[in-house]
């Protein structure tokens, strides 16, 4: 038994920093003589239960001035430790528990810390190999290969911890042949055997042994408590992290569970009285922390430079070529360089050599002169289109120069952290060649994507909550339809003000209030909410380092083949001042190009630099709203607003583009910018100082530039303060940043005296702008795709909508929605068929398209190809020919018969004639069969002359299965063949009627067509149906709902208030039909709505589910 | 020639029983969202109606729909989920019905059974005579019926389903019969019916439905119509089949249905019995003819059920569960001798009544390094004397749970050596030196109290956890003079009525005895067990 007091053992001397042994007594061992080394955050998916800010915060609070994270298996929350760190005064030691696999043996787990710069780079290149699963042993290995990689590493400037928990089960010899090896792998000095107590009965065998293997092989000890989380209440979410981990749920977890909640972050103070038996373990502890001299800010990263010839040029070589190609394209985009713009590339050009960022611009440049080469379109968007000198490198399309632009916007000497450059490339393959160009150029591990922390959503967290509470999958998923529809705060913040509506949810999903784990469903769906569930990868986001990126970060596969990813997020790279280049993908760009592919093949040469920027046909096209498969001004809300807002200049459409946003719309600025714009209001400039800055948008804050250069003449904003703003405005993280500026804004208007209205309004314009607003280079780089693809829609219809089509799923319109504007356009579209279509959609004319085999569900690529092939070499006789020579599968036999795409073959009258056909045909004897009929006719019926004993498809079993097939008909519309059918049963059951009068209502003569909308007048009661084409319920429309409703004649829009939603929510979120009865509203440039009263199901089902963009 | 009799929608028909088709609200039934097997729900499942009422249809809803949906187009609908037992219940009683009705039936499907009426007495009425008495017997029943003539089997199903060809049984509330004189079955008939009445379990068919909905097969009628062999040729003989039925050229058998044997035997004495020797040797001759009956049906019984009438007009009832199956008689004996010899009749034995369950006998092939009883037929008379000594579930092999509950274990029923699970080793010392998650924290054996004795302790209350000073009463009060722990446990803290935590501390007495005390609330101590 272990004795209350027991008196410490014999002494030995301290040396420098240099760890106590066993055996020590230290005369006057001050109290609080502790240091936590081994504490793991929520960045240890699945076993750490807080945030790492949460851990420094309270390591602050309980009086420590050092604490180190080490997570499991990487370094993803060493950044938010260590800026944590800086803010409450302490040092974020870093490292991280690096697990070596076992074979057939269990994995050690190994906490690392790291002493100085070398180790740091050890780490993180321990760190990458293991992941890219170097440490597999092979079978037969001894112990000490057992233990770490095949190929050895560099441990130097590491320090290992032995903890109880680094081999399970922990078993005495495997122990100690693991020390020895560690003692030898890493040095006497740079292993500590770590003692833990968390109160349990068995805890005090483990570290007597351990105290007796430090004694055997001469090893220090180290306290800890190898804190999971930071407070003892945290425990809850640190079990339900377990049995996520292990797959199962807290009844069922049993032992895997924690018996206590003592692994929370604990006083020195605390541990001191835990270790006072062990004074060598708590000095050891404020030792090492004091030997380890290093934290992120001693982070070794250098601006990429730029390789000629495989070699790094120097930085004054960088900005002579940078220089130069400026220079040069300058001449191509201005053709005369004018003071002015001399003037703006000097300065520029000045600022970028002077801040060492030529390099940086010469590799954006690089990738963006393969893109042209390889004939990918690209274009520069975000605040690099403020910059001269991109526009002259070519990396963006628009001049800022002509445009006004604030360059400083992009980059300034006061600017603390350093931009990064986004380009948009057409998504998909082309999009992956550069991606794959820029990781062969800088292999190996020179570049990687940033990774995105994919965190705990409302719907995840409840759902994973459920599964860990054991709750039927069923009630996550009744949660999740209720969630959708429901306006429900998602972050920890503002998430108790819903607990109502969130009680109400979960009663609904079949979680009452008086079930016994209701209360734990709820603490943990609060308490998981916005922890990080495990890493993704950015969008296109890519870090480049001439110097070894696994040096500066350890990097791990991503899931999609040949990319890698760093463990730091974009915020976090922005933090540590690492470059990144945004390689983006859109799916508009992608659809241009291709639209532009097949312009040239047609003969037509056209080059989207030179289009007119005043043409009236296009400006028509916005004016009328007919944008449907345009690039940013096709949605509802900006559709609604075209009318209104009726662009007749570039400029317009650019400030079209940044109005219908969050921020503008929350922020109440549409309605004034449309009314002063049309006369109804006078300008209001805020403050006559704003005149110069607010002039263009009417005395409305639109961009950011327009914002940061309000709080710079408002409240005397130097440069490093608006970037600040800046960073507030974008930083989704949390709004603390943007109440502490707001604050510092407010403040200082203060102290000019400026009047409170204005204050309020200055500040209101900053806080909408935190939902989400455009810089204008933004504005202007996305307008500029905008007019370009309806350029091409006034222009060139047909290979605009081939464009479109090849690209799906892209944009706001499914592809049906999409053909039926076609057909609006004149465009005939031709089905796919065997005989005539390509893999992807083909121009016939100007005013024809052939569908592509390519949409087609369920067609496999290698049987398009093999059909295009075939048919490339000779034409397909007959069905017989064309099986032979193709080989469908059975599937893919059916689905070719029943869209009708063998039609055209000469023996085959009506798609059920294929299916009876080309049903007759085994497999397994199809080669022979073939073999056999090569040379006689094939019949596909046993009797060539029986008649064919399958009629043919009707409208409503060609539309069934066209829309099953290929989610689109090239048919009649839906809506035309259900009215049809609908008259078609009224009139079979009209003795029926003849008792009953027919309510006009419900009669599908009475109602309205999208097409008639036009002629009803305000506050006209009307009944209308359609095809459900939208349901959208923004955040920033208070609750309600905006449908839209196609039929064979157009598009119809749907106002439902928040009160009829809530009451008709299930038949608008379930039924791909409504009937729909209301009143008409006519708004402000003639928009015509349906404001909703009552909503139904049609009477009349035709079987089929429709693509729809919901709640987007 | 054949007659079936349908429920329709038995399931439904069967919560429906007792409300008015006219006036009932819109009911549907859905699936059941929970396996009866595991308890749980599947993770698959999502909740579709299986069949609606005619008020509900009114409203399109249609078997398919899913729950969410259907509630769109009527709100008011009643989802109502099958109810099992009902079901099973109602079963019997169509069973007992038709059974009534002739001796070779089939039961089809639940609700649903065929009668041959090849063996039945043929009267100048028949058949309508005959089928005006099968409907009335069955308005008992209170279930809608659907009676159908047919030549064969299949066909007599599918008559069921023909407005024109059935005979029906409804109630309004009383019963309605529609009992006119019906054309002979023809094929055109059910043409109008949906392929899928061929598809379901009635018929055990797998036609590729996928293929016939492209096709444009609707009915069976357009089914009929195809080309026999150009309908095998592509369908395979399934689809052929199914053709054969329609055009009444298959002509399957009944699969018949026989009553299961039953294993029980009675006896009502001449005289009362007075002393259990009288009524063992009665019983012995009982279990003999019992236990032939079991042996020549290669059967043995897993339970016994024994049933005394007493002078008096009392009863006792008594299941012995058998940790084996047997059909020994001299072993069922024993095992009913002990047990019978811890009852107190009131007065006289008047009759008596067994009844065994037979199950399929066990067969244990021991190995050669085995453990395996002497004599595997003392071991139930060992455990029915244990069991009879203990009292009902007080005998079995406790299963420590996986758990940080201290002491937490379930008992498991005794079986025979060979079945019981290996003891688990996570408590077993390893001679490795391993320390395993269960490890007791000490080696010292723990001799616990249960239940665990109430103790007043005097404490420091200073700290978090009071730390105990001495023992105040007890078996052993005293001073406390040295202690280890806290040791808090805590767990189920997710469920608002299981949660516990206590705090346990190892302490150590003035007379060296070792003690586990545990705290579950302020005040509230426990002495859990001595270290030995």
């Amino acid at each position: 038994m272990h004795v209350i007091h027991p008196a410490p053992g014999p002494l030995r001397v301290v040396i420098n920093n240099y760890p106590v042994h066993a055996r020590l007594l230290l005369p006057d061992i001050p109290e609080n003589l502790f240091t936590e080394l081994y504490a793991r955050s929520s960045f240890s998916f699945l076993r750490g239960a807080s945030h790492p800010e949460e851990l420094v915060s309270r390591a602050a609070e309980l009086g420590y001035d050092t604490i180190a994270l080490l997570d499991h298996m990487g370094l993803y929350g060493s950044v938010r430790a260590h800026f944590a760190a800086k803010k409450h005064g302490l040092r974020a030691l870093v490292g991280a528990t690096a697990e070596f696999a076992g074979s057939g043996s269990p994995p050690l787990s190994l906490p690392l810390l790291v002493e100085n710069p070398a180790g740091y780079k050890n780490l993180c290149h321990l760190l990458t190999r293991l992941h890219h699963g170097e440490n597999l042993p092979h079978r037969g290995t001894s112990l000490k290969k057992h233990c770490f990689p095949v190929t050895p590493f560099d441990s130097s400037g590491m320090v290992a911890l032995l903890t109880p928990e680094s081999l399970s089960p922990l078993n005495k010899n495997k122990l100690l042949e693991t020390a020895t090896c560690l003692r030898d792998t890493f040095g006497r000095n740079n292993l500590y055997i770590t003692l833990t107590r968390h109160h349990r009965r068995a805890t005090e065998r483990i570290n007597h042994h351990l105290v007796d293997l430090a004694d055997h092989l001469k090893i220090p000890l180290l306290a800890s408590n190898a804190p999971l989380f930071a407070r003892r209440h945290d425990r809850l979410l640190a079990d339900a992290f377990t049995c996520l981990r292990h797959h199962t749920s807290l009844d069922e977890a049993g032992i895997l569970l924690e018996e206590n909640s003592e692994r929370h972050l604990k006083s020195p103070g605390q541990l001191s009285t835990l270790f006072e038996d062990y004074p060598q373990a708590l000095l050891n502890s404020q030792i090492l922390s004091e030997r380890l001299d290093f934290t992120l800010d001693r982070l070794d990263y250098k601006f990429p430079s730029y390789h000629e010839n495989g070699q790094p040029l120097s930085p004054g070589e960088e900005g002579r070529i940078l220089r130069e190609l400026t220079f040069q394209g300058g001449r191509e985009r201005y053709r005369t360089i004018s003071n002015r713009i001399r003037q703006q590339l000097e300065h520029e050009l000045a600022l970028i050599i002077r801040l060492g960022f030529s390099g940086y611009f010469l590799i954006v440049w690089e990738i963006v002169q393969f893109a042209r080469s390889q004939g990918i379109l690209c274009q520069g968007r975000g605040s690099a289109a403020n910059s001269a000198v991109c526009y002259c490198l070519g990396i963006t399309a628009c001049d800022p120069v002509g445009s006004g632009l604030l360059f400083e916007r992009f980059l300034s000497e006061n600017r603390r952290s350093w931009p990064d450059i986004d380009i948009d490339f057409p998504s998909g393959n082309r999009r992956e060649a550069v991606i794959q160009h820029v990781f062969q150029k800088y292999s190996p591990r020179g570049a990687a994507m940033t990774a995105n922390v994919i965190s705990y959503r409302p719907k995840s967290a409840f759902r994973e909550m459920c599964k860990v509470l054991d709750f039927p999958v069923a009630t996550a998923n009744r949660f999740s339809a209720l969630f959708s529809s429901m306006r429900i705060s998602e972050t920890p913040e503002t998430v108790e003000q819903d607990a109502n509506s969130l009680e109400k949810i979960l009663s609904q999903s079949g979680v009452p209030r008086n079930h016994p784990h209701f209360k734990a469903l709820l603490h943990l769906y609060h308490a998981v909410l916005s922890f990080p569930r495990h890493l993704g990868q950015h969008s296109g986001g890519m870090i480049i380092s001439d110097g070894g990126l696994d040096s500066v970060v350890p990097l791990q596969p991503a899931t999609m083949a040949n990319r890698t990813i760093v463990q730091w997020d974009k915020d976090d790279c922005e933090d540590l001042g690492i470059v990144k280049v945004d390689l983006l993908g859109l799916g508009m760009l992608a659809a241009m190009e291709d639209s532009l592919r097949i312009c040239r093949q047609r003969g037509k040469n056209i080059d989207l630099s030179r289009i007119p920027y005043d043409d009236p046909a296009t400006y028509d096209l916005l004016c009328n709203a007919d944008t449907i498969g345009t690039f940013q001004v096709e949605s509802r809300a900006q559709m609604a607003t075209l009318p209104v807002m009726k662009p007749r200049v570039f400029y317009d459409l650019v400030v079209e583009v940044a109005l219908i946003r969050p921020g503008p719309i929350v922020g109440d600025l549409v309605h004034p910018y449309l009314n002063r714009r049309n006369g109804r209001e006078a300008i209001d400039y805020i403050h006559p100082e704003f005149r110069n800055v607010l002039d263009r948008t009417l005395g409305v804050p639109l961009f950011q530039e327009q914002v940061l250069r309000m709080a710079m003449i408002i409240a005397g904003f130097n440069g490093s303060e608006a970037d600040e703003l800046r960073r507030a405005m974008a930083f989704k993280r949390s709004d603390q940043r943007m109440r502490s500026i707001s604050e510092k804004l407010r403040s200082r208007m203060s102290q000019r005296s400026i009047d409170r209205h204005v204050q309020k309004r200055v500040v209101d314009s900053v806080s909408s702008f935190a939902l989400y607003g455009f810089p204008e280079s933004h504005a202007i780089s996305f307008a500029l795709i905008a007019y370009a693809s309806c350029w091409l829609k006034v222009h060139h219809p047909a290979e605009f909508f081939a464009g479109l089509l090849n690209n799906q799923p892209m944009g706001f319109y499914p592809v049906a929605s999409l053909l039926h504007d076609a057909r609006r356009h004149e465009i005939r579209i031709r089905p796919v068929s065997v005989f005539y279509s390509c893999c992807e959609t083909t121009v016939l004319d100007d005013r024809a398209l052939r569908l592509g085999l390519q949409h087609l569900k369920n067609l496999s690529v290698s049987t398009a190809i093999r059909i295009v092939e075939s048919r490339s070499r000779s034409q397909f006789r007959n069905l017989s020919d064309f099986l032979q020579r193709v080989r469908p599968n059975k599937k893919e036999r059916r689905l070719l018969a029943a869209v009708g795409a063998l039609n055209d073959l000469n023996d085959v009258e009506h798609r059920r004639d294929a299916l009876w056909k080309g049903e007759q045909i085994p497999d397994e004897d199809l080669f022979e069969c073939a073999e056999l009929q090569e040379h006689a006719p094939f019949s596909g019926n046993s009797n060539p002359d029986s008649p064919l004993p399958l009629s043919p498809m009707n409208d409503l079993d060609r539309l069934a299965i066209d829309y099953s097939s290929q989610d689109y008909s090239t048919g009649p519309h839906p809506m035309a063949i259900l009215r049809r059918e609908w008259l078609r049963n009224l009139s079979s059951s009209k003795g029926d009627s003849d008792n009953h009068p027919v309510n006009p209502a419900r009669h599908p003569s009475f109602l309205v067509r999208a097409c008639d909308f036009q002629r009803i007048t305000h506050g006209q009661q009307i009944s209308c149906a359609g095809l459900v084409i939208c349901r959208q319920r923004p955040s920033t429309a208070n609750g309600h709902c905006f449908i839209s409703l196609e039929d064979e004649t157009g598009t119809a829009n749907l106002f439902v208030s928040r009160s009829i939603f809530d009451r008709y929510r299930l038949v608008i979120t379930t039924e791909d039909f409504l009937l729909c009865h209301g009143r008409m509203q006519i708004g402000e440039g003639g928009s015509h709505t349906l404001y909703t009263i009552e909503i139904e199901p049609l009477p009349f089902d035709l079987g089929i589910a429709a693509v729809s963009h919901d709640f987007h | 020639m054949y007659a079936s009799f349908q429920v329709p929608f038995f399931p439904l028909a069967v919560l429906l029983r007792d409300t008015l088709p006219e006036d009932s609200d819109p009911t549907a039934l859905v699936n059941p969202a929970a396996n009866p097997s595991s308890g749980k729900e599947s993770s698959h499942s999502i909740p579709v109606i299986l069949a609606a009422n005619h008020a509900a249809s009114q409203h399109q809803i249609i078997p398919g729909l899913t729950a969410t949906r259907a509630l769109s187009r009527c709100p008011q609908l009643a989802l109502l989920t099958p109810d099992p037992d009902a079901e099973r219940r109602h079963q019997d009683d169509l069973r007992q019905y038709v059974s009534s009705l002739g001796p070779d039936f089939e039961e089809t499907a639940p609700g649903i059974f065929i009668l041959d009426l090849l063996a039945l007495p043929r009267s100048p009425g028949f058949p309508l005579d005959w089928i005006e008495q099968a409907l009335r017997r069955a308005a008992p029943l209170r279930l809608p019926l659907h009676l159908a003539l047919a030549p064969t089997p299949d066909l007599s199903l599918l008559a069921g389903g023909s407005s024109v060809l059935r005979y029906t049984l409804s109630f309004n509330p009383e019963p309605l019969f529609r009992i006119t004189s019906q054309p002979t079955f023809h094929l055109q008939h059910i043409a109008s019916r949906s392929i899928a009445s061929l598809c379901s379990d009635s018929y055990s068919l797998k036609l590729d439905r996928d293929v016939l909905s492209l096709w444009g097969i609707k009915t069976l009628g357009d089914l009929a119509a195809l080309p026999r062999q150009g309908l095998a040729e592509r369908l395979g003989s399934e689809a052929g089949r199914a053709h054969d039925i329609l055009h009444g050229k298959q002509h399957r058998l009944l699969s018949l249905y026989r009553p299961p044997e039953k294993f029980s035997l009675y006896q009502d004495l001449e005289y009362p019995l007075e002393n259990l020797e009288a009524l063992l040797f009665s019983l012995n001759r009982g279990l003999g003819t019992l236990c032939s009956r079991l042996k020549s049906l290669h059967r043995a019984t897993s339970s016994i059920k024994i049933s005394l009438t007493f002078d008096d007009g009392n009863q006792y009832q008594h299941r012995l569960s058998l940790p084996e199956p047997s059909c020994h008689p001299s072993s069922l004996l024993e095992i009913l001798q002990v047990h019978l010899e811890t009852v107190h009749a009131s007065a006289p034995i008047i009759r008596w009544s067994l009844h065994l369950t037979p199950v399929l006998p066990g067969e244990t092939q021991h190995n050669i390094f085995g453990y395996s009883p002497r004599d595997s037929h003392s071991l139930p008379n060992t455990i029915a004397q244990l069991t009879a000594l203990l009292g009902p579930d007080r005998l079995g092999v406790p299963l420590p749970l996986a758990s940080h509950y201290p002491d937490s274990f379930r008992m498991k029923k005794p079986l025979l050596p060979g079945r019981n699970p290996k003891p688990s080793r996570e408590t077993d010392a390893d001679p490795t030196g391993s320390f395993s998650p269960g490890d007791p924290g000490t080696a010292l054996p723990l001799s616990r109290y249960r239940p665990p004795l109430p103790v007043h302790v005097a404490c420091n209350a200073g700290t978090r956890h009071p730390s105990p000073l001495a023992l105040l009463n007890g078996p052993c009060p005293g001073p406390i003079v040295a202690l280890n722990g806290p040791f808090p446990l805590s767990g189920n803290w997710w469920s608002s009525d299981k949660s516990w935590q206590r705090v346990e501390w190892d302490i150590q007495l003035a007379d060296k005895t070792l003690l586990r005390l545990a705290c579950h609330s302020p005040g509230s101590w426990t002495l859990e067990g001595s270290y030995q």
